[in-house]
């Protein structure tokens, strides 16, 4: 009995200490240097794995940034904070007074848009897309099965009155993950200071455009005509304002027969409608 | 040859019929929590396959020259972990030395399985059914082996499904974790199928 006691006793005591052992040598042997500047840039990163600057994740991008020399400001999220210290870390000069980058929906139809069919499949933009295109009359339009609403981590999109998805600027990392997501390309980048918009992305010809929905662009020009600094142009029969031109006076937005202009935007200030 | 006949029925059994996950239900965390993608369930697939062949080999040794001469076998639960464990942490600093790119592939999921009940399983398994045999050690490894190629076709398999499920029409109560159980469920029976094969 003794024995067995002591057997015990030495046996797990002994092997405690061997593996134990064995494993503070082995990590002495099989020590991997680390850059310790990796440390301090996955520090400067805001870690939100979202995979902007076209890495796996944070970590993968600070590896990047100290041993291939990737530049500093590619991360959307962290912005011009995380550029800065990240060019101080690595001992770069950057420019950090780019605008942030924020995405933006570019289509108004919402429950006004006609629909061809009622889709009953998998509630998912790129499933109904495949169905003769979606179910719009409209083939620009926002199918507003919500791709991008699921897509976002960041919780910066949200659900109009007219079921259209809307982003919210301040929240906007610029990810780019909604972009992604949405199959017909509705939703764009454009710098976080503009605040005028063309609601609306159809190419289609004026009387294709009323038949399919009540608030298209149909390619009238007034808006062109009327902007005081030509930062309207016409691009395949669609209004499309140059936001480092525009002044913000919001002319075009009066004179807009279809009403299709945006300024920033007096919907947003309503309570946002939960989507559950 | 015979008992070349042997390891393959003893590498079957472990795979299909008494599936380490679906048969034994051992493992049932990794399953259900990695599982979401089917890259990282192969990762974590490839990973235990590889930790529950040199367990069988390690434990091997541990209980037939330490445990059995100096009969302390009650030790062997206690024992099996510290070897594990220890095992698991080895393994991980060695790939991140020699094989860096090895490490980047399985290296977040081998901490995962330092305590899986399914690595301890082989081990515990190995020890009730095959010590004492003609040729144990290598029915041994071939017993880990197997049962890491069975952990790693079942998570393949339940990642299959469930990536399809991410888009399928599910019931809101039974969305996510819920409806995961119940097809591991129908996995489980389906594969009650093989149990006459052998």
């Amino acid at each position: 009995m003794e024995q067995v006691i002591i057997y015990s006793i030495l046996v797990l005591g002994v092997l405690g200490l061997l593996f134990g052992l064995g494993l503070a040598i082995a990590s002495h042997i099989f020590h991997v240097k680390m850059d310790e500047r990796v440390e301090q840039v996955y520090g400067a990163l805001p870690d939100l794995n979202c995979g902007a600057c076209g890495y796996p994740g944070c970590k993968k991008y600070a590896e990047a940034v100290v041993n291939d020399d990737v530049a500093p400001n590619l991360c959307a999220p962290g912005g011009s904070d995380s550029a800065e210290k990240i060019a101080q870390i690595m001992g770069l000069e950057i420019d950090a007074s780019a605008i942030k980058q924020v995405a933006h929906v570019f289509c108004c139809g919402g429950k006004d848009a006609k629909r061809i069919y009622d889709y009953q499949g998998v509630s998912d933009c790129n499933a109904a897309t495949l169905v003769a295109g979606g179910p719009l009359a409209c083939d620009y339009g926002c199918v507003g099965l919500l791709s991008c609403y699921k897509a976002c981590k960041f919780d910066a999109i949200r659900i109009n009155d007219q079921g259209m998805p809307e982003i919210i600027p301040e929240k906007c990392t610029g990810c780019e993950a909604c972009v992604k997501a949405c199959p017909k390309n509705i939703i764009r980048m454009i710098p976080s200071d503009a605040t005028v918009f063309v609601q609306c992305n159809s190419k289609e010809r004026g009387k294709a455009v009323m038949d399919a929905c009540s608030h298209g662009c149909i390619g009238c020009t007034k808006c062109v005509k009327e902007c005081p600094v030509d930062a309207i142009y016409m691009e395949d029969g669609l209004a499309v304002i140059d936001q480092s031109k525009c002044v913000k006076c919001l002319k075009c937005i009066k004179v807009c027969p279809v009403k299709v202009i945006d300024g920033f935007n007096p919907r947003k200030k309503k309570e946002p409608i939960c989507q559950q | 040859m015979f008992e070349l006949g042997t390891l393959f029925k003893i590498f079957i059994a472990v795979v299909i019929v008494n599936n380490f996950i679906l048969f034994r239900f051992l493992g049932l965390c990794p399953y259900i929590g990695v599982s979401k993608d089917t890259e990282s369930a192969l990762g974590m697939g490839m990973a235990v396959m590889f930790v529950m062949t040199m367990t069988a080999a390690v434990t091997w040794a541990i209980y037939n020259f330490l445990l059995m001469p100096l009969h302390i076998e009650y030790l062997v639960i206690i024992a099996f972990i510290l070897t594990i464990a220890t095992l698991v942490q080895l393994v991980e600093m060695i790939i991140q030395k020699t094989a860096p790119a090895l490490y980047d592939s399985l290296g977040i999921y081998l901490p995962l399985i330092t305590t899986n009940c399914a690595v301890l399983g082989v081990a515990m398994l190995n020890k009730d059914t095959l010590f004492g045999e003609s040729l144990s050690f290598v029915k041994c490894i071939v017993q880990g082996f197997g049962a890491g190629v069975g952990f790693t076709l079942a998570m393949l398999l339940m990642s299959g499904i469930r990536e399809r499920l991410e888009l399928a029409d599910v019931p809101a109560c039974l969305k996510g974790i819920p409806i995961a159980f119940i097809t591991a469920g129908l996995m489980a029976i389906a594969f009650l199928g093989f149990s006459g094969m052998l």
